[in-house]
């Protein structure tokens, strides 16, 4: 479903992304994993139509992404840094928002705004910054999208309203087959969400695996002081020491190859 | 009509500003229009009236520049913000849809004012005026051409709904373009302020050298008359003044050049803000300039704009022209810092000063051709 290929974008002198390469199914939850600044928010805004490529191709469903007003109509984004027109309720915002995307949902968007107990009529500058990012997702998920794209979600958020927010999705993946990408800097946060991880380092992809395999491949490590190791353990074993190698193009190829990098079509 | 604009955004738009056309428009009407009314006298009125049409109301000017101002610093708003661009980039449409959406949404929010006062001029002209006595032979600049409209005000009020509406776009092209350079609103406004200037500076410098250097009224190419009329092409607000100043009965022959330099550069502005627009990058918001290029060629029309002040203050009180020489040094040394620290957003600039002998060589070598041109060829 998302493809991106050979990514490469440089910001003036700083190359935020080099050579990147994902891959994710439809109808899979992929989460993108990475410490601050490795480039995750860069690869969604590319993913979100906001920033050109310098090389490489970003595609959903075989199409580009760039200023393609087709493709973006099936994408739902709710990025890290948030942006409402001032003054306006959710009221005001969902009146908009069911003008811009054609497969609105009200019925969706008052049930969600009931779940999360958001108040439709205050405006949402006045919500706290929790409730603000509950608040672009009850919006982004009424916009009935193909393709999700969550910037660090539950970033702000307690414990209850991100289990409402995980069924939620959890149960569009299952009804819809809607395909999610969520970027995290805790690999933690992605267990028990996604079926796949891929971990981003320096603006290059350093693996890409299933999440419960990698747990498994993990187990009995003797690197780990503790057994099994947690996730943030393996997240950090992985990240200092897995080497950057180049993408697998046939399962012969490992163990000297990304296996991530296999094509899964 | 969604695939050239998002209708959607276009509806959000007018209603999210609808305070911009209505804050004008009462500025316009309690402002202009109120006092035609305010005095007993229909002499007064008849004046006021004539004010307004042959635009010389400096209220409503200053609002009709100002709105399309306005109108382009709300609905490109994503220009200045980080997070504004993220969100209207993301949104289900592409950037032609985007930009052309907002360029008509602006439009449409700097017209309605202006058509709305027009309106509602019809009013004391078909209706008001019918015992004012317009003998207006008193006046100088011979309006006797208003009278000729008679019961049928029509043409008139479109004639002025025209002009204003030139006014207007010229305004709104210019905003955009000024703001598509820059990713800051401040310096944007600086550039908006400036951009119009340069070339009148341009002409200014000319003139003055020639002045200077081959008495006044040497040279029959470069005189008074250019500078005034780029000064009428490039300010649209003083086509009042001008219609006042030539004595020309029929005021659409005062204006009629300037109206078709006008719309030209209204036309060439607008395509060069949308390519701008197009091309601008979305992590450079909030960058003084969108293009680094483009950065040091208005840092060096700053810098020249100031020098030009610098020259004529100078010459102005010690009338000679070495002082005149010292003033164009003083002022383009000074528009040049102000211009790194405006361009760097900084007062810390010292690392910048090693480029500054690269512009003052770029201005000798400018100047000299000045000279050149004005003394040697056209002698």
């Amino acid at each position: 479903m998302i493809k991106i290929n050979g990514l490469t974008k440089n910001f003036d002198d700083y190359t935020a992304l080099e050579s990147f390469n994902l891959s994710v199914n439809k109808g899979s939850i992929y989460g993108l994993v990475g410490v601050n600044g490795a480039g995750k928010t860069t690869v969604i805004k590319h993913l979100a139509g906001v920033f050109r490529a310098d090389n490489g191709s970003i595609q959903i469903d075989g199409t580009d992404v760039y200023d393609n007003e087709k493709v973006k109509a099936r994408v739902g984004y709710v990025s890290d840094d948030l942006y409402f027109f001032p003054q306006y309720n959710l009221k005001m915002l969902r009146n908009f928002f069911s003008g811009l995307h054609l497969n609105w949902s009200d019925e969706r968007f008052e049930k969600l705004t009931e779940l999360l107990e958001l108040d439709t009529k205050r405006r949402v500058g006045r919500f706290s910054k929790g409730m603000q990012k509950q608040a672009a997702l009850a919006l982004a998920l009424s916009a009935m999208p193909e393709v999700l794209l969550l910037d660090e979600p539950i970033d702000g958020l307690d414990p209850i309203v991100r289990k409402r927010i995980f069924e939620f999705i959890i149960e569009d993946v299952a009804d819809r087959q809607m395909t999610v990408l969520i970027s995290s800097h805790n690999l933690k946060e992605m267990d028990g969400i996604c079926d796949t991880v891929g971990i981003i380092k320096k603006g290059k992809m350093l693996m890409e695996r299933d999440l419960d395999e990698l747990k498994s491949e993990m187990s009995g490590n003797p690197s780990f002081e503790h057994q099994p190791p947690s996730l943030d353990e393996i997240f950090i074993y992985l990240y200092e020491t897995a080497e950057q190698k180049p993408l697998c193009k046939t399962a012969e190829q490992k163990p000297l190859c990304v296996e991530g990098g296999i094509s899964h079509e | 009509m969604n695939n050239i604009i998002n209708t959607a955004l276009l509806k959000e738009h007018l209603k999210r500003f609808w305070a911009i056309p209505t804050l004008s428009a009462l500025v316009l009407l309690l402002g202009v229009y109120a006092p035609m009314f305010g005095n007993t006298s229909s002499h007064n009125s008849a004046l006021q009236l004539i004010n307004i049409v042959s635009m010389g109301n400096v209220l409503m000017m200053s609002a009709i520049m100002l709105t399309p101002v306005v109108a382009v610093l709300c609905t490109f708003e994503f220009f200045f913000k980080k997070r504004a661009v993220t969100a209207f980039y993301s949104m289900p449409m592409n950037k032609d849809q985007l930009f052309a959406t907002n360029a008509i949404a602006g439009t449409i929010l700097s017209l309605i004012p202006i058509f709305v006062f027009c309106v509602i001029l019809l009013l004391p002209l078909n209706f008001g005026y019918s015992d004012i006595n317009f003998d207006l032979s008193y006046i100088r600049y011979g309006y006797e051409h208003l009278l000729k409209y008679g019961d049928n005000s029509f043409p008139l009020i479109a004639g002025l709904f025209l002009r204003l509406s030139l006014v207007t776009l010229f305004y709104f092209s210019l905003a955009w373009l000024a703001f598509s350079l820059s990713g800051h609103r401040i310096i944007g406004l600086i550039i908006l302020v400036v951009m119009p200037f340069i070339p009148l500076a341009f002409i200014g410098l000319l003139e003055f050298i020639a002045n200077e250097y081959a008495g006044r009224g040497h040279f029959s190419i470069i005189s008074g008359r250019t500078f005034e009329w780029t000064a009428v092409c490039l300010y649209p607000v003083a086509w009042g003044g001008r219609i006042r100043a030539t004595r020309i009965i029929d005021p659409s022959e005062a204006i009629m050049i300037p109206a078709i330099v006008c719309t030209t550069l209204t036309v060439a502005m607008s395509t060069g803000a949308y390519i701008i627009s197009s091309i601008r990058k979305p992590e450079r918001t909030g960058d003084s300039v969108m293009f680094i290029p483009v950065k040091n060629v208005l840092i060096f029309l700053f810098a020249f704009s100031f020098m030009f002040f610098g020259g004529l203050l100078f010459e102005g009180i010690w009338d000679n022209i070495a002082m005149m020489h010292i003033g164009l040094i003083v002022g383009f040394t000074i528009g040049y810092a102000v211009a790194q620290m405006i361009a760097e957003k900084s007062f810390q600039i010292f690392g910048k000063l090693k480029y500054f002998p690269y512009f003052f060589g770029t201005i000798t070598v400018l100047y000299l051709l000045m000279l050149f041109v004005t003394k040697v060829i056209l002698s």
